[in-house]
């Protein structure tokens, strides 16, 4: 019972504390957010710039850009938008020379992972632009709409050879601080 | 049983230096967040466990529950109810970690800052895990009231 009583005076305080310093914010949150009409998060991504599958699709058959899959290598094994490189953002600071030192900067870098939550994309894509790839963009949701399109894929088995090209080096890459 | 001075000396230190873990540990989690409640509230609401009414109040409460829960158990204030509230708190985060990889859902942890630079995994559950572990012995400790000093 003296627990329960601790537990619920804790909250009060945490409730308090909380509210009370994010009004004093100058950039307080507001209380409540429409956050399932916005399923990009756009609310806090919204500096970061995204490309539509159209868009995207036609890139690929110009053969204007370069795709970069943001997902896990386990992930990517298993099937990736055809040509893409695989770029992990959990594996970024090894892997992003190996990867992108081949692209021009003046390129267009379409970065995907999977799932309208996913923000390893945005992420990957708004990394990229602090390194100079000022035309990165990311397709949000982007294995599953590719997809959906009905748009080339190399699935399993075909990216073998692919993979080991992009990761027999090593290189430093700092991440940015910021987003 | 009859415990032994060496025995209760043990456990002593030990509280000691278990409470002081856990507690940086929710103080060094709860400041990014502080800081930076927008991003957390991205993170919370990448979950997707939450309706929508409640993403942004969790997002500016939750990081002042683990600092004060932190605090209070380093200081070692109201430490049944605290160490209390940290089993329940861990136990949540754990569910949710466990659920959310379970589905496959690809999201950053934001666990320890709003950075994306922690995707939850299975190493992430593990060292929750690792956490509670050493927070059900203070639990545990707490409520035998032997070997750690209320205030």
């Amino acid at each position: 019972m003296k627990a329960l009583f601790q537990i619920f005076a804790i909250l009060f305080i945490a409730v308090f504390l909380g509210l009370g310093y994010n009004q004093l914010r100058s950039d307080s949150l507001p209380m409540v957010c429409t956050w399932s009409d916005d399923p990009n998060g756009d609310q806090i991504y919204n500096n970061m710039s995204t490309i539509s599958i159209d868009e995207a699709a036609r890139l690929f058959k110009n053969n204007k850009a370069f795709f970069l899959d943001a997902r896990s290598p386990d992930t990517y094994a298993r099937g990736h938008i055809k040509g893409a490189l695989n770029l992990p953002w959990e594996n970024i600071e090894d892997q992003c020379f190996n990867v992108i030192d081949n692209i021009p900067p003046d390129k267009i870098i379409i970065t995907y992972c999977d799932g309208v939550t996913c923000h390893l994309c945005n992420f990957l894509s708004d990394f990229l632009k602090e390194l100079g790839y000022k035309h990165a963009r990311a397709l949000v949701n982007g294995w599953t709409v590719w997809n959906q399109h009905n748009l080339p894929v190399d699935c399993a088995g075909e990216t073998a050879e692919n993979s080991m090209k992009t990761n027999h080096k090593v290189a430093n890459c700092s991440k940015p601080k910021s987003r | 049983m009859l415990k032994t001075e060496k025995q209760i000396n043990f456990h002593l230190i030990l509280s000691i230096v278990v409470r002081f873990i856990l507690g940086g540990i929710f103080i060094y989690a709860g400041i990014p967040k502080i800081l930076d409640p927008a991003s957390f509230a991205g993170v919370v609401f990448s979950y997707q466990l939450l309706p929508d009414m409640l993403i942004n109040i969790v997002a500016i409460v939750l990081p002042w529950i683990e600092v004060i829960v932190g605090g209070f158990i380093i200081i070692g204030i109201w430490m049944p109810g605290t160490v209390l509230l940290y089993n329940l708190l861990l136990l949540s985060f754990i569910s949710a970690l466990v659920f959310n990889t379970a589905r496959g859902l690809d999201i950053s942890c934001g666990c320890f800052s709003t950075e994306s630079d922690d995707v939850i995994n299975i190493s992430t559950i593990l060292r929750d895990v690792g956490f509670l572990s050493m927070s059900m012995y203070l639990l545990f400790a707490v409520f035998r009231k032997k070997t750690v000093q209320n205030r």
